[in-house]
């Protein structure tokens, strides 16, 4: 077993698309909706990499990457950050705020499968 | 400094209505020879022999006399400064005064260029911040990311499970509708005129109205036509830019109302002081700046250009005269008054600006509030410069010149301390 994927993404087709991808590799995703609770989220859950969307309801997708890079239990958790924007500010304030890799959508799924891979390494 | 070409303008208007050298120098009793030296320049002109050939020219005198291409040189030259362009600005008059014709279609086709360029970048900043948009491509990218995400397993996933595989073509069946719902939204975003006005084109349209009406409009005036009514002849413009004009249209009328022509060309043939006349007439000074700008053109009373500005350097209004250019594509020159009234509302700043061409401009501003419709928050202003050549407009008590430009670009002070960007020229 590859290990455990939290994947923190509103979109429900994105959810399972992304779902069965990273299982056909053996990865377990758990799929988290709400931006509120999502770093809270990730310190209970431990997992090897989180994928983070940057627009979410409740909290932005920068404000929970900044609270799981301040917290000791998740600050060196790989990140995964998709965005549909792709603009260059989302990107500045993702690097800035300690985004591991930073991927706009739309992804190909062998990239997404590839980058999950080289973080749990 | 740009070199004037009086014998060049004289030469091209006479050869324009087709009259010879020898007819044109026998109307105004001087030689042929002499005409030909004051055609190339050789010789100087003015007083009443320039009077003479401007009347057998069919042409105002100010038409041919120095400074009379000013305005169109300033243009060029921003044009020039605008495209990081380098031709012979040394030799603009020249080129004017050779083929005024070509001169103002290049000036003209850089007006056009610059409404563009607005445009164009009023709707990219609007690609970038309208939330409708962002929400829409946010959503748009969403959807293509889930058909192509979803596509690729059905692709590339022989051994896929019947109920997945339902599943996933439910899914791309349902993004793709959600796709195409989101695409009208987008088309039709774009379909609607609005999108893509702002300030500038805005402010554009209202400068064709105005010049178009060279700033005066008799039958508004008289009362023969209403405010609504000329708004309605206008072509089909947005909200915003109908309710600007409006607002100057009405401006225009009240003014107007206070003022009456007869009234004030009468009382302007003895006092050119704005704040007699608001005395005289017992209206704000304002009122009274507005009116001076808005007069039909008469060899009786000075003739006032005018610009005006909100707290942001947005110009609002603008209507220059042949010896006063105003700038095109950028803020003026920030020693002008104009942007000092903000610093003293209701207070009017009488002053003379002295060109780098030496032009002496006499000038009259005042910054007041543009809205007071809202308690406890302090009112938003707008500052109005009037400006005249003429020297009847010049009070007994002018205080000294002001050392100033046109604004910095096309401004040759190099010691100017208020300078923000390089003299193009330097």
């Amino acid at each position: 077993m590859a290990g455990t994927v939290l994947l923190i993404e509103d979109e429900p087709h994105i959810v399972e698309a992304l779902s069965f991808l990273l299982e056909r590799e053996g990865w377990t995703v758990v799929a988290h909706s709400n931006g509120a609770d999502a770093a809270e989220r990730a310190v209970q859950l431990q997992p090897k990499v989180i994928i983070l969307d940057v627009m979410l309801p409740n909290k932005s997708g920068i404000e929970i990457l900044t609270e799981i890079r301040s917290n000791a239990a998740t600050k060196d958790k790989p990140v995964l950050m998709l965005t549909a924007k792709g603009q260059a500010r989302d990107r500045a304030a993702a690097q800035e705020a300690g985004v591991s890799v930073f991927m706009t959508k739309p992804f190909s799924n062998q990239a997404i499968i590839d980058t999950v891979r080289e973080l749990a390494q | 400094m740009v070199r004037t070409l009086v014998g060049t303008r004289i030469r091209e208007r006479r050869r324009a209505i087709k009259r010879t050298q020898s007819g044109l120098a026998k109307s105004v009793g001087i030689s042929a020879s002499y005409l030909n030296l004051i055609e190339h320049n050789r010789r100087g002109i003015a007083g009443r022999t320039l009077i003479a050939l401007a009347a057998e020219l069919d042409v105002d005198v100010s038409e041919l006399a120095d400074g009379a291409d000013s305005v169109l040189v300033n243009h060029l030259t921003e044009l020039a400064k605008s495209l990081k362009e380098t031709p012979e600005l040394d030799r603009t008059e020249e080129f004017i005064g050779r083929y005024p014709g070509w001169a103002r279609l290049l000036a003209s086709l850089g007006k056009t260029a610059q409404a563009q360029r607005e445009n164009l970048s009023a709707l990219t900043d609007r690609m970038n911040h309208d939330p409708f948009l962002s929400e829409t491509m946010h959503q748009i990218l969403s959807n293509i990311t889930v058909i192509r995400s979803t596509a690729g397993i059905l692709d590339t996933t022989p051994d896929i499970s019947d109920m997945h595989r339902r599943r996933f073509l439910k899914n791309i069946r349902t993004e793709s509708q959600r796709l195409s719902t989101t695409a009208q939204a987008m088309v039709d975003f774009f379909d609607a005129p609005e999108t893509i006005e702002n300030p500038q084109s805005t402010q554009s349209r209202d400068d064709e109205f105005w010049t178009r009406n060279k700033h005066h409009l008799p039958e508004l005036e008289t009362g023969k036509v209403t405010v609504e009514a000329l708004l309605a002849q206008q072509p089909k413009q947005s909200a915003t830019s109908a309710g600007a004009l409006q607002h100057s249209l009405r401006r225009y009328k009240t003014a107007a109302r206070s003022l009456p022509l007869d009234s004030l060309q009468a009382a302007l043939k003895t006092h050119c002081d704005p704040l007699q006349l608001a005395q005289i007439f017992n209206v704000p000074v304002a009122t009274v700046l507005l009116r001076l700008a808005h007069m039909p053109p008469s060899p009786d009373i000075p003739q006032f250009g005018l610009i005006e500005v909100d707290m942001s350097g947005a110009v609002l209004l603008r209507k220059e005269i042949p010896e006063f250019a105003l700038p095109q594509y950028s803020s003026a020159c920030s020693l002008w008054p104009l942007y000092r009234a903000f610093g003293a509302p209701g207070q009017i700043i009488r002053a003379v600006l002295e060109m780098p061409t030496g032009v002496q401009v006499t000038t009259f501003t005042i910054a007041g509030a543009s809205t007071t419709d809202h308690y406890d928050i302090p009112a938003l202003l707008r500052s109005t410069m009037i400006f005249t050549t003429d020297p009847r407009a010049v009070l007994p008590t002018t205080p000294t010149p002001i050392l100033v430009g046109l604004h910095c670009s096309v401004c040759p002070r190099k010691h100017c301390i208020e300078r923000r960007v390089d003299y193009i020229l330097s």
